[in-house]
């Protein structure tokens, strides 16, 4: 949003420099190793889809305040598609824009509430760059995002185990569905393209939204697959009478059901000779003879998150 | 359970003038009926009863739409009091903003017999018997201003009435579909609310409604049809 604002240069070239700095991907990867869940008792599931509902809404939040902050009355109305409205439309451009921001922050206040009462940890904010440059990229923006933010809570409803924080997330749904319709009429588009809304999966949601971040505080920032990949076929001791250990890892899966990539390496013990340790089928070759061997296995999946396990070897 | 109101209150003859009475007092029995088995055993209501009560709305809905828009032009719409505020006449995406009212309110009726569909395949891939569709809905407007104010009461109620049941649905996947029909109904609300003057999102959280209030609000609009 602040990239090419007149008179912030400090700010503007701490943006390009990020940009420069980091490619989407790694920014994605950064984002998405902060891991956030806090576990309550039985509600772990909860807190942690109200978490992605509150990084998307510190992310709307953000986006309005500085929308609100920058653009004035007659930006507006010198927005591309404000000539084909009459003055009920657009002498309401600030007040509705307004009180948009004010259902976003409104939601993030009340989202941490919610999840501090269900002994969870909110996740922080975010820096964000919406690379926005005229009220005309502004309302095309929130339009995205707004539309966006309906699909990810009609994704995620179905989900909350909680039926009172199940009727809160749909009471929020319809309002973020009002604000999509609003946004959609004035940049040109049918408010209710469709009979049903679409939605779309949280990796999805959070893929789109690490676009638009910059960098996160220590333990902020959206997670996906919070729980990481699931490894299959490591056992935690290994007892062999042969010279040659065979591992099959390929039932390890992720949450989202991305694909998985696997590290097999040893940790400590004599020498050994690994096969394909890169693959879900490595072969160890206990090549230093009679003793105590251990290895460690990284599966990484699609968000980058990791799952970690150790295996000991026991060569008799 | 809407088909045991249903036994209970047979009515196809919907014909004579005693029926606005005789509907009046059915929706009361059914929404006391609805209410205390809702509060008597909350956990038992079924997928079905749920359905086929956003079924109800829907076919209301899908009336509403029908008929005024049979009754109403598209130049009706573009003389309405409302539409001096839209907009001037230019033809910057098609038809001017207030041309584009009408084939808007077309969609939307085009949305609610959608949803009608979808809900009695739904209830009848579940076993269940979709409520009877019904016609004869009632509504009191002389204009298209007065349509419109009618229109969006509705949307209004239809999201209080799925935001105020989708969690007592228990499969998840029909929880996602009423959630997806849940932010439509918004969208409508919202731009009929622009569309004459007032705030599309009045609030940051929408309210919710029981069904026992839905059905109350729903009562004036029954006409020869029944809960």
């Amino acid at each position: 949003m602040n990239r090419q604002q007149t008179g912030n240069d400090s700010r503007r070239s701490f943006f390009t420099k990020s940009a420069a700095l980091f490619g989407a991907t790694a920014l994605a990867n950064k984002i998405l190793h902060a891991q956030t869940t806090t576990p309550g008792p039985g509600t772990s599931s909860d807190i942690d889809i109200l978490n992605y509902a509150l990084a998307l809404e510190h992310l709307e939040s953000a986006f309005y305040v500085q929308g609100v902050a920058r653009y004035t009355a007659a930006d507006y109305n010198n927005s591309i598609y404000a000539p084909v409205f009459g003055s009920k439309i657009t002498s309401n451009f600030v007040p509705y824009i307004t009180a948009i921001r004010d259902h976003e922050v409104a939601h993030v206040s009340t989202l941490q509430q919610v999840i501090q009462g269900l002994g969870g940890t909110p996740v922080q904010a975010c820096t964000y760059n919406f690379g926005v440059n005229s009220a005309s990229d502004f309302l095309s923006t929130a339009m995205m995002l707004e539309n966006v933010g309906v699909q990810a809570y009609d994704g995620a409803i179905s989900m909350i185990s909680n039926a009172d924080i199940k009727k809160a997330a749909a009471t929020i749904a319809t309002v973020e569905a009002r604000h999509a319709s609003y946004l959609n009429f004035v940049n040109g588009q049918l408010p209710a393209p469709a009979a049903f809304d679409t939605t779309r999966s949280r990796a999805d949601v959070l893929a789109m939204a690490s676009a638009f971040i910059t960098s996160c505080p220590a333990g902020g920032g959206p997670t996906t697959n919070p729980a990481g990949p699931t490894i299959s076929g490591l056992s935690a001791t290994v007892n062999t009478r042969d010279r040659e250990v065979q591992f099959n890892f390929a039932g390890s899966a992720a949450p989202d059901g991305s694909a998985v990539s696997f590290m097999f390496q040893q940790v400590s013990g004599p020498t050994s000779s690994l096969i394909g340790e890169r693959t879900s089928t490595p072969r160890v070759i206990l090549t230093g003879g009679r003793g105590t061997y251990v290895y460690e296995l990284v599966v990484t999946d699609g968000r980058g998150n990791r799952q970690t396990g150790r295996t000991t070897i026991v060569y008799s | 359970m809407m088909q045991q109101q249903q036994a209970e209150a047979p009515l196809p003859n919907k014909t004579d003038a005693s029926s606005s009475l005789a509907t009046s007092a059915v929706v009361a029995a059914g929404a006391a009926m609805l209410a205390s088995s809702l509060q008597a055993q909350t956990t038992t209501v079924t997928d079905v009863t749920l359905l086929n009560y956003a079924l109800l709305l829907e076919q209301l809905e899908a009336n509403f739409y029908t008929q005024g828009l049979r009754r109403f032009s598209s130049s009706d719409f573009n003389n309405g009091s409302f539409s001096q505020n839209l907009g001037n006449t230019s033809d910057f995406y098609g038809d001017s903003i207030t041309g584009d009212v009408y084939g808007n309110l077309l969609l939307i009726r085009n949305h609610e017999q959608t949803h009608v569909r979808t809900l009695e395949r739904t209830i009848r891939s579940l076993g269940g018997t979709p409520r009877t569709n019904c016609n004869g809905f009632s509504f009191t407007y002389n204009t298209v201003d007065e349509f419109l104010a009618v229109g969006k009461l509705l949307e209004d109620t239809g999201v209080s009435a799925y935001a105020g049941a989708l969690n007592m649905l228990r499969d998840p996947q029909l929880v996602t579909t009423a959630a997806t029909i849940a932010t439509v109904e918004g969208r409508h609300a919202a731009y009929l609310r622009l569309i004459t003057g007032d705030s599309p999102f009045p609030a940051a959280f929408d309210p919710t409604k029981t069904m026992q209030e839905i059905l109350s609000a729903a009562a004036p609009f029954l006409g020869s049809c029944t809960v």
